[in-house]
């Protein structure tokens, strides 16, 4: 059972990821809720691609925020590849709807997509540990 | 169907297949917990006794040299 003051130490030690996780559950609802944005790159996409961007969202959003507060690490990197693969699949659609004009979208949040990834792979982290920080 | 809705769907299908394979498995989970999960003042804490037992080994060198320069023999402890 982990005690509120070591949930509060991870969720502060790991801020930046738990923003982001609470940013996609709120992003979740928009998409869940809502019909898409006229002009945006979600309209472009069928609704059932749509429904399943944001139930990950959703889904990944709390595993990362349930992994955080509990400290059970695969429930957290397990919700980081939920909210992987949506930035890759909003990245691709933008890239493939606005073209060069969704560069700078589609480049920042494929950003995310791979620091998401290398936070969910603990071999690449370790490696990273041990080679580069000497 | 376009290349976006291909490669998106594409996406979500391997980070899925991958999400459920980190929850499922357990495999080097404990072995990199050691190391990936440690906070920064546990590092430190490893950091400093690592260094203790490195200065302790050298003290310990220096003077087994100094009984041997001395002709005192050294005590092989029981093991």
């Amino acid at each position: 059972m982990t005690s509120l003051r070591a949930a509060a130490a991870r969720i502060v030690l790991q801020s930046a990821e738990a923003f982001v996780a609470l940013l996609c559950l709120l992003a979740s609802v928009g998409y869940l809720a809502g019909a898409p944005k006229p002009g945006s790159v979600d309209e472009q996409l069928p609704a059932l691609v749509r429904g399943a961007w944001g139930v990950y969202l959703g889904v990944g959003g709390v595993a990362v925020l349930a992994g955080l507060v509990t400290g059970v690490r695969r429930v957290e990197k397990a919700g980081l590849w939920l909210l992987a693969g949506p930035a890759v699949a909003y990245s691709a659609a933008a890239l493939t709807f606005a073209q060069a004009s969704a560069l700078f979208p589609a480049g920042l949040t494929l950003a995310f997509a791979a620091s998401f990834a290398v936070r969910a792979i603990d071999r690449l982290q370790v490696w990273a540990r041990r080679v580069l920080a000497g | 169907v376009n290349a976006g809705t291909v490669v998106s769907v594409a996406a979500l299908l391997v980070s899925a297949a991958a999400a459920i394979g980190t929850f499922l498995s357990k495999r080097g989970e404990t072995r990199v917990t050691d190391d990936a999960n440690l906070r920064d003042d546990q590092r430190e804490y490893i950091r400093v006794l690592q260094e203790d037992n490195r200065d302790l080994r050298a003290r310990v060198s220096a003077l087994e040299e100094a009984l041997r320069a001395a002709g005192i023999p050294i005590p092989i402890p029981a093991t």
